[in-house]
C-alpha cells in the first residue's frame, strides 16, 4: 500500500510537469530528500527515480518553459566552476573508485544548484519550492521527532526513516537540516500565498516546528543543540521583544539546571560537551582535523572525495593516542566538518569558491533584505532574505561539526538566493513605465 | 506506524502544494511588486464565481 502511494505520489508530480515543468522539478526536490527508492517495499525500490526526475524536468523545462529565463549571475558562474574544480580533483584523486562515487551524487547537486533559478521563477515558483524542501525534510524529521517524543529517542538509536548512513538518515544531519528549516517555516507561516492563512495551517506549521526541535532532541547530536544555540541568539538580536525572549531562557534555564537529565540519553550525550578531551569521537575529530591542515600544507590542489582515507586513522583512545588503520585495510576517520572536508577534498582553491558562493550569498541577501524591507507589496521578499540568511548561519554553525558540505540543503539555499536576486532585478526592470520605478 | 503516516500527510501536502502551484502560476503575473493584492483579488472574483453559481 505504502509504495503504491509513493508511487502515486512520485507519477502526479512528473504528471504535473507536462502542465509546468518546474512541477517535475519540485518531483526531483522530493525523491532528492525523501528518497523513495529507499522506502517502498515494492515497485519503487531501487529505480533510478532521481536520474528519471532529473531527466523529466530539465527536458520539459527545455522543450516547454525556458520563458524570461534569469541572467548567468556570478555566484551561478562561481557554482559552475566549483562543478568542474570538482571534477578536476576527482580525476587526480589515489582512490577513484571511491572519488567518483561521490562525485555522481555532489555533481547532481551543484549541477541542479546552476539549474534551479532558471526553472523557479516566479513568486509561486520560488514558494513551492520551500514549501515541498519543508515538507520533504518534515517527512524524516517529523516520524523522528514524533518517535523521540514517545521515548525512542538517542544517540544512534533513534529509528530515522530511511536506509543507509547518508542524508536525513543520518541523525547529525538531521538534526542541522531541522534547525535550519525553522525559519523558513516561520516565513511560510506569514507570508505563503500557496497555502490558506487560517488557524488550522498555522496550528499545523507550529506542530512541524515541534516535532523539528523534538528530532532535534531526540538524535543527542551536539551538532544540534550548537545549531540551536544559533538560532536563538540570530531570533534574540533580530526581536524587538528581547526582554521575553531573556525570561523564557532564564526560565528555561532554571527548570534544566533543577532536572537531572544524566540519566537520560540526551543528558549523557550533552555531558560529553563539556568533557571533549576524553570523548574519543570528539578527539577523533580533532585529530583529523589536525591532519587535515598537515596534508593540504602538502597537498594545496587537494585530495579528491573522500580524501580522508589517507590519515588511516582507525580511533583515538582517551589519553589521545592514535589507533591507526591496519596494514591492507583501506579506510580512515571521515572529515566530519563542512569546513574540514572542503579543504581537505578541494584544496584551497576549492575551499576559496565553495565559501565565496555562501558569503556572496549573505551579501546579495542582506542587500535584498535593506532593499524591499520598507515596500509593502514585497515584504515577503524581505521576510525570505531574512530566513534565508539565518539558515545558512546555522549551517555555518551546525556544519562545523557534520560533513554535509555536498549535500543538497545549502544549494538549495543558494539557489533559492538566485531566484530572489533575479526575481527582485525584474519586478524593479518590469514596472510600468508610468508608475515609474520600485522605491525602496 | 508513524514512518506511514508521516509519509502519508507530508506526501499529500506536496502534492497538494504543487498542484496549487501549477494552478496559480498560470493566472498570477509572474514578477510583480503587489502579488499579494493580485491574489487577494483573484480570491474574491473567484468566491463571487462561486456564489453566482450557488444562486443560479
Amino acid at each position: 500500500m505504502q509504495s503504491l502511494f509513493l508511487t502515486a505520489v512520485f507519477g502526479s508530480l512528473l504528471f504535473m510537469g507536462f502542465s509546468a515543468a518546474f512541477a517535475a522539478a519540485l518531483g526531483f526536490v522530493w525523491v532528492d530528500i525523501v528518497k523513495p527508492q529507499q522506502l517502498a517495499y515494492a515497485i519503487l525500490t531501487g529505480q533510478p527515480l532521481s536520474f528519471i526526475a532529473a531527466i523529466a524536468s530539465i527536458g520539459l523545462f527545455t522543450l516547454a518553459d525556458r520563458k524570461q529565463p534569469p541572467r548567468f549571475t556570478f555566484i551561478l558562474l562561481l557554482l559552475t566552476l566549483f562543478g568542474l574544480w570538482m571534477t578536476f580533483t576527482t580525476s587526480m584523486s589515489d582512490f577513484p573508485v571511491r572519488a567518483w562515487t561521490k562525485w555522481d551524487w555532489a555533481s547532481k547537486v551543484v549541477i541542479f544548484a546552476v539549474i534551479f533559478p532558471f526553472i523557479f521563477r516566479s513568486r509561486v515558483q520560488i514558494e513551492a519550492f520551500i514549501l515541498v524542501f519543508i515538507f520533504s525534510a518534515a517527512t524524516i524529521f517529523f516520524s523522528a521527532g514524533v518517535k523521540a517524543m514517545r521515548g525512542g529517542g538517542g544517540y544512534g538509536v533513534l529509528a530515522i526513516m530511511g536506509s543507509g548512513n547518508t542524508g536525513l538518515a543520518e541523525s547529525s544531519t538531521l538534526a542541522v537540516v531541522s534547525v535550519m528549516l525553522i525559519p523558513l517555516i516561520l516565513f511560510i507561516m506569514r507570508y505563503s500565498i500557496l497555502l490558506p492563512q487560517t488557524r488550522l495551517t498555522r496550528l499545523f506549521f507550529i506542530g512541524v516546528i515541534i516535532t523539528a526541535v523534538a528530532a532535534v532532541v531526540g538524535t543527542s547530536a551536539r551538532t544540534g543543540v550548537i545549531a540551536m544555540i544559533v538560532l536563538v541568539a540570530i531570533s534574540i538580536l533580530k526581536s524587538q521583544r528581547k526582554m521575553i525572549w531573556f525570561a523564557g531562557l532564564g526560565i528555561a534555564a532554571i527548570i534544566l539546571m533543577n532536572i537531572d537529565l544524566s540519566n537520560t540519553p540526551w543528558g549523557a550525550r550533552m555531558s560529553t560537551i563539556e568533557t571533549y578531551n576524553e570523548d574519543s569521537s570528539a578527539l577523533g575529530r580533532i585529530k583529523v582535523w589536525e591532519w587535515t591542515l598537515q596534508f593540504v600544507g602538502s597537498n594545496p590542489l587537494g585530495g579528491g572525495f573522500d580524501a580522508y582515507i589517507h590519515n588511516r586513522i582507525d580511533g583515538v583512545l582517551a589519553d589521545g593516542t592514535i589507533r591507526y588503520m591496519p596494514d591492507g585495510v583501506s579506510g580512515g576517520k571521515a572529515f566530519h566538518s563542512i569546513y574540514f572536508e572542503v579543504l581537505g577534498e578541494q584544496g584551497i582553491p576549492g575551499f576559496a569558491m565553495y565559501f565565496l558562493i555562501i558569503v556572496l550569498s549573505l551579501l546579495k541577501l542582506y542587500l535584498l533584505k535593506k532593499k524591499w524591507h520598507k515596500h509593502e507589496g514585497m515584504s515577503w521578499m524581505a521576510g525570505l532574505a531574512d530566513a534565508l540568511t539565518t539558515a545558512i548561519f546555522v549551517y555555518l554553525a551546525g556544519g562545523a561539526f557534520v560533513g554535509i558540505a555536498y549535500q543538497p540543503f545549502i544549494f538549495y539555499i543558494v539557489s533559492l538566493t538566485v531566484a530572489i536576486d533575479q526575481y527582485s532585478v525584474r519586478v524593479e526592470r518590469e514596472q510600468p513605465k508610468e508608475k515609474g520605478r520600485v522605491k525602496s | 506506524m508513524i514512518d506511514n503516516i508521516a509519509i502519508l500527510i507530508f506526501s499529500s501536502a506536496i502534492v497538494y502544494t504543487v498542484f496549487r502551484a501549477v494552478k496559480l502560476d498560470k493566472v498570477l503575473p509572474w514578477f510583480s511588486a503587489d502579488s499579494d493584492q493580485q491574489l487577494q483579488a483573484l480570491q474574491l472574483k473567484e468566491r463571487k464565481k462561486s456564489r453566482k453559481g450557488i444562486r443560479k
